[in-house]
């Protein structure tokens, strides 16, 4: 449906203009509604199929986390343009041959991830060049958090908190989808591109031998 | 995939993506599997106790955008890949010759427009030009709509009964006068400042988009979506700094600061009419501005309905087809006439 069109039909001020493609969307079916039951698979076949609702139902669901997920890689506020410029593309490319995709959040994750890494790189938003190896990911080990009978003292807290922030960036990476975004090990090695899901666990387990070794951590 | 979970550490459960997604989401599923397990393993329920802590104190220290700033986002996000999405269309070489004749035909529709366009801002303006040398004047009526470039590139959309007066060469500063409603996409220039002239108040911006609307009324809402704005009382010095997604209101009271929708607000300029719980009285006026049409309105009407919903271009038949089915009414169109029928 030519855009340009139909506002001619408007300028006209043809109020009984007969056109029947135009869409009448009532707040009352949202895309939450329409979308609740479907599973991701669906919802993308929708996406791909032109359906305005699936792309609004995935930038509800995702921008939050992606947002988040991109000022944890880029530390600096262009994480809005990136993210923005990736939306559009994203809708852009909708029934031009992107394949089925049965995960909508690792695809999106994935996806993005490498788009932030292309900015980047292409010096985009920085003034100097940087490697995914100096992104930084800052892990906080909450010191609020009081469960009634708490296991850990204080001082474990923050040597955990000390080790966590010791380790590379790809640890962190896996420790910040493993637990911020609550993936499972298929869907990290699919974003970060690891072999297998082997080899994600592998990094986890990794990173907790640095807190087992100091095995004070995890003795009750 | 059920481990044996028996020999278990905390950092194995820490480890273990159904233990910790149990801790993180947990939803009756998980928990009847977990709690079923740890009755039957009491000798564990230390470890897990331990590991359930360490997941919940894992934090990072993440950022949000928020939510009046993520709508404006993403209403951008339309707007933008739907013009890159329509000049990939114009631009692309290989199609059949029937989508080629509809792309011919949409394209000459569409010069047609702007030459009838430029023959009435011709007629108009040197009409004006003779009367008055310096200022050109632009009105729109109900029902109308009109976007315009301003003489330094600045886009002006005018929503319907708005009058916008500037000269035909801006001098040290691009002023311009404006009644009624208008978004501007202001063209940058530090060195020569844009004001909008509306009663009493004064914005100022060097280059940025933002929506005023001076009403009838005297008040004045500015609302912007690109960019820094101020805006000032014309006696008074001190001025009021707006940024994206904010929306200054001026009454007879003074000034009050806010957000805004920019959906519900700025619906109009790209021809999206918004409704958010509106009664009858507010729809007929809208319908009746944006279609140029006179609504009365009959029956019972001390029952109270709300209606929200919003239309994309609409015709008035969708709209009133729309809404009646909701709001429970009957209309009948008489040319420019329309009667609802409140059942």
């Amino acid at each position: 449906m030519d855009k340009r069109k139909e506002h001619i039909f408007n300028r006209n001020k043809d109020g009984e203009s007969t056109d029947q493609d135009k869409k009448i969307l009532p707040f009352s079916e949202g895309p939450e509604e329409v979308f609740a039951h479907k599973t991701d698979n669906e919802i993308w076949r929708s996406f791909q199929s032109g359906h305005e609702g699936a792309f609004e139902w995935m930038y509800n669901h995702y921008f939050d986390k992606l947002y988040a997920y991109g000022t944890q890689l880029t530390q600096n506020e262009h994480a809005e343009d990136i993210i923005q410029d990736f939306f559009i593309d994203l809708r852009l490319k909708r029934g031009k041959g992107l394949g089925d995709v049965a995960n909508i959040k690792a695809y999106l994750f994935k996806s993005f991830r490498r788009r932030v890494f292309r900015s980047l790189k292409n010096n985009k938003f920085l003034h100097q060049e940087i490697s995914p190896e100096v992104l930084n990911f800052y892990v906080t080990f909450s010191h609020e958090t009081q469960l009634v009978n708490s296991q850990l003292k204080e001082e474990q807290k923050q040597a955990i908190e000390k080790a966590i922030n010791n380790l590379t960036t790809r640890q962190k990476e896996v420790i910040y989808h493993y637990f911020f975004e609550d993936m499972d090990y298929k869907s990290i090695a699919d974003v970060m591109g690891l072999s297998s899901a082997k080899t994600a666990r592998d990094l986890m387990y990794k990173s907790l031998s640095v807190l087992r070794s100091d095995r004070d951590n995890f003795q009750v | 995939m059920k481990e044996d979970y028996t020999t278990y550490r905390p950092d194995d459960f820490v480890a273990d993506h159904s233990f910790k997604s149990w801790v993180l989401n947990p939803n009756p599923e998980k928990d009847y599997y977990w709690r079923t397990w740890l009755t039957n393993h009491p000798e564990q329920s230390e470890s897990v106790a331990v590991a359930r802590e360490i997941i919940l104190s894992v934090n990072f220290t993440t950022k949000r955008i928020p939510t009046a700033k993520k709508d404006a986002l993403y209403a951008d996000i339309i707007n933008r890949s739907k013009t890159k999405e329509e000049s990939l269309k114009l631009t692309k070489g290989h199609r059949s010759s029937y989508q080629w004749l509809k792309v011919a035909a949409s394209v000459s529709l569409l010069l047609i427009a702007i030459s009838v366009g430029i023959l009435k801002f011709v007629q108009k303006d040197t009409f004006i030009a003779e009367t008055s040398t310096e200022y050109i004047e632009r009105e729109t009526r109900r029902g109308e709509k009109l976007t315009l470039t301003l003489p330094d590139g600045t886009i002006v959309k005018m929503n319907a009964l708005s009058k916008i007066k500037f000269p035909t060469v801006f001098g040290k500063s691009r002023d311009v006068e404006l009644t009624g409603e208008a978004y501007f996409d202001v063209e940058r220039n530090i060195h020569k400042p844009f004001l909008v002239r509306t009663g009493e108040i004064t914005t100022r911006v060097l280059g940025t988009s933002f929506n005023v609307n001076y009403s009838s009324d005297q008040s004045v809402q500015v609302a912007v979506t690109s960019g820094k704005v101020a805006v000032h009382q014309n006696e008074s010095k001190e001025s009021y700094n707006l940024l994206p997604t904010e929306l200054l209101t001026y009454e007879s009271n003074g000034f009050t600061k806010g957000y805004f929708d920019e959906e519900k607000l700025l619906g109009w300029k790209d021809w999206v009419l918004v409704f958010e719980d509106a009664d009858i009285h507010e729809i007929a006026e809208k319908v009746s501005v944006w279609f140029d049409v006179d609504i009365s309105i009959e029956g019972q009407q001390e029952v109270k309905r709300r209606f929200s919903g919003k239309f994309k271009n609409p015709s008035l038949k969708q709209v009133l087809e729309g809404i009646s089915y909701t709001s429970k009414f009957d209309y009948t169109i008489n040319q420019k006439k329309i009667t609802i029928h409140l059942k």
